[in-house]
């Protein structure tokens, strides 16, 4: 079985260890509580172990620790989709990834789709369309798309090492 | 046994002071020593030989050059440690000490700090939605004033509107009645002045209710209540129609008044022909009204279904800044000195927009006015022209059946549609015209609301009970819109108001004949 | 009907204008039956009862004033009192005695 480091990165609450604890463990709360450094757990996708490092979110005193990064073979930009500034930070966070580990295979997850009012903005909509990442609206809360955002990663990794 | 030079860098007493543990890799990253505490971390399966990459999820994708501080990171245990990669030449020993303390009270701030800083955000959402709301508020409110301004200027408009007339009605009836308490002076001069001033009463009141008819059909406009009614039309005899009504208007005022007309004479369109009759009575009327010299001409032609109509006149005309005011309730022009409710070009307009066309207005001053707007007239084909215009003899075949519980009615309608080839069968209530149509076929039933034994309402419920679709028309004393509402839920196909015109009916049961036509060719 | 009747017609409007006695005697009654005072609704009913019978024949024979007469008194008949009504109805049978 082949082994992947991918890494959990965005602003702080936007729903990192909610999606992760979805995917790996299938559970959910709605309780909001922040990480503080780094969560690793694992899960199978396919042919592959994904070792997922769920990283402490950016807060507007902390950037992310990119000694966290080191060694990661992908990762899941995470932005709450009804907080835009969420998704505009997803910019500066990916210049943190590529300086630190370069370009790795990236998927973007807009979660909390499942909220009323869940829109993003056309200014949002614009910048990511941009950057050409795979963006999936997703929901740790129902579920929804949450396995496609980890398989489609592994497909990118899978496709950029052959 | 730990290096030597590690040894000096960590002595045992921190070491276990600060709970360190420790593996180290070589440069293949297989693990050559472990300290015994790790399995206080969750570390249980950790043995000499085995690659670090497999047994240590943390390790995964470093190598044994990695020198990296990993801050805060959850050991299997649940503890929250701290790890350092220290490579030297041969060895990477990965340090692990326990920062479960640091990690909670972190902990405590972040949660703290994060949750503001999510309030600050949603508050700064909340008061944008909230600037939005006053905002729309706002809008909304400037609307509902104008409405309101408008609403009280229309309210202001009929008070005035009404006190003109009621004063002078106030004014002539106070003489008349002066003159009649001293009948000192009984000369025809004297008489003549009390016919004068009872003319001037009649005057103001035609005019009071004029007033009162155009606020009824503005009420009705406005609540969405006049229904157009389109029946067949021959367009040229409404023309002629309108000319003769107002020809003596404008030969009193020495204007010529011309209707050119691009109309064949035996042309039958679908309009609602009583508001067509309004509207062009309203504009030619203004048109006339405020022509002094020169002339009034109305256009008309038909193509592709639509009927455009122009009326000019060779009148003042109007200034552009009183253009954009005309359509509105009760304006007048201030200086014209001329008679009006002010409403009807209002009502015109909208009448024209509820056929569907839209009034257009231009004018040049001391040159005249024009008005024009375009509706849809769907023409008839020509045989079915035919069939309205030699129905005569098709009515002849039909079964008509008169439910009227009084004689003298019943007597005279049977006698004049006689006069027009339609025979009548006669009952006396709506009970005896469903025993009369269970054992008869009629094409065509005339029936009375106000009945003994069974009423026009309650006949027709039981028609549509039954599934009959006879076409019935009712004819009605009463002039209640409730009335004609009731009935059209009711079915019926039209509605009447006595005293009936009995070529009313005849156009009626031409409809009803085209209908059957149309029919039995589909 | 202003243009030239039929015979037919002639008769028929000479026999209408022959039960008008007979009409004003009846609106007499109901007059004597209200004069007293107090109208219940069984009266009101029965009055609007005729003027609506009357407003109907009369507008269909020409007789315009008659039927705007009735349909005066039929659009007070519910909030008028007797005092009020018997006046206007006994105008009713003036008209109806002048045409007669």
């Amino acid at each position: 079985m082949r082994k992947k480091k991918i890494c959990m990165v965005g602003d702080f609450s936007v729903g990192k260890t909610s999606i992760t604890q979805k995917f790996v463990n299938n559970v959910f709360s709605e309780k909001y509580l922040t990480t503080i450094g780094v969560k690793i757990d694992t899960a199978t996708v396919g042919e592959d172990k994904l070792i997922v490092w769920d990283v402490a979110g950016r807060d507007s005193l902390s950037p992310i620790n990119a000694s966290y990064l080191v060694g990661a073979s992908g990762v899941i930009l995470v932005a709450d989709g009804s907080r835009s500034s969420t998704v505009g930070g997803l910019l500066e966070i990916w210049q943190t990834v590529t300086n630190r580990i370069g370009s790795v295979p990236v998927v973007v997850a807009l979660n909390k789709a499942d909220l009323d009012g869940w829109q993003i903005d056309d200014h949002s909509r614009a910048l990511l369309d941009q950057q050409g990442w795979d963006v999936f609206a997703t929901s740790a809360k129902d579920g929804k798309n949450v396995e496609a955002v980890f398989k489609k990663l592994v497909e990118i990794m899978n496709c950029k090492e052959s | 046994m730990l290096e030597a030079n590690l040894q000096q860098r960590i002595n045992a007493q921190l070491l276990d002071k600060l709970q360190l543990a420790y593996i180290c890799v070589d440069s293949s990253m297989t693990v050559v020593e472990v300290s015994d505490n790790l399995s206080s971390y969750g570390y249980n399966d950790i043995v000499i030989g085995a690659n670090v990459e497999e047994c240590v999820d943390f390790m995964f994708g470093f190598d044994a050059q990695t020198q990296l501080d990993l801050p805060m990171v959850q050991s299997p245990s649940g503890i929250t440690i701290s790890v350092s990669l220290l490579p030297s030449d041969r060895l990477l020993t990965v340090l692990i000490s326990n920062a479960s303390n640091q990690a909670d009270q972190r902990q405590l701030l972040q949660q703290k700090a994060n949750e503001n800083e999510l309030l600050v955000e949603r508050q700064e959402k909340l008061l944008t939605q909230l600037e939005q709301a006053s905002e729309q508020l706002e809008s909304k409110n400037e609307q509902l004033e104008e409405a309101s301004r408008l609403q009280t200027s229309f309210l202001s408009g009929v008070s005035h509107e009404f006190r003109t007339p009621l004063t002078s009605i106030i004014g002539y009836t106070n003489l008349v009645e002066q003159s009649l308490q001293c009948p000192t002076d009984k000369t025809g001069s004297d008489i003549q002045q009390k016919a004068d001033h009872l003319r001037a009463v009649q005057r103001s009141s035609r005019h009071l209710l004029s007033l009162v008819e155009n606020l009824l059909d503005h009420g009705k406009l406005d609540s969405d209540e006049i229904m157009l009614r389109p029946k067949t039309t021959n367009l040229v005899e409404l023309f002629q129609d309108v000319e003769l009504l107002l020809k003596p208007l404008s030969d009193a005022k020495h204007i010529e008044l011309t209707i050119n007309l691009d109309i064949d004479d035996s042309t039958i369109v679908v309009i609602d022909d009583s508001r067509l009759r309004q509207c062009l009575i309203n504009l030619l009327g203004n048109a006339v009204k405020f022509t002094d010299h020169g002339s009034v001409s109305l256009t008309a032609d038909l193509s592709g279904d639509f009927l455009s109509i122009k009326v000019a006149d060779t009148g003042p005309g109007i200034s552009d800044e009183d253009l954009q005011k005309i359509r509105l309730p009760f304006w007048q022009a201030a200086d014209t000195g001329k008679a009006g409710t002010g409403l009807g070009l209002t009502i015109t307009e909208r009448i024209i927009e509820l056929m569907g066309g839209e009034l257009e207005v231009s004018s040049v001053l001391s040159e005249g006015t024009q008005v024009s707007f375009q509706i849809p007239a769907p023409m008839l084909m020509d045989q079915e022209c035919a069939k309205v215009l030699n129905s005569k003899q098709s009515l002849a075949d039909m079964t008509v059946l008169l439910a009227e519980d009084d004689h003298d009615i019943a007597a005279l309608m049977v006698v004049m549609m006689a006069e027009r080839g339609v025979h009548l069968t006669h009952v006396e209530n709506g009970a005896l015209a469903l025993e009369a149509m269970q054992s008869t076929t009629f094409d065509f039933v005339l029936m009375d609301i106000h009945m003994p034994v069974m009423t026009g309402y309650e006949t027709l419920a039981a028609l549509q009970q039954a599934n009959n679709s006879t076409p019935v028309v009712i004819m009605s004393a009463s002039t209640v819109e409730a009335g004609r509402m009731k009935a059209e839920s009711l079915g019926c196909y039209d509605y009447l108001i006595k005293p009936v015109d009995v070529d009313d009916v005849i156009e009626i049961m031409n409809h009803v004949a085209l209908d059957k036509d149309a029919d039995h060719t589909c | 009907m202003s243009q030239a009747d039929s015979p037919q017609i002639k008769a028929l409007k000479e026999r209408y204008r022959a039960s008008f006695p007979e009409k004003i005697e009846l609106l007499r009654q109901q007059c004597e039956t209200i004069a007293d005072g107090q109208i219940c609704s069984k009266q009101r009913l029965q009055v609007n009862e005729e003027l609506h019978k009357l407003a109907g024949s009369s507008g269909m024979y020409g007789y315009h004033e008659i039927n705007t007469s009735c349909r005066e008194i039929m659009a007070e008949i519910d909030v008028s009192d007797a005092a009020a009504l018997v006046p206007k109805i006994t105008g009713l049978m003036l008209l109806l005695e002048r045409h007669s």
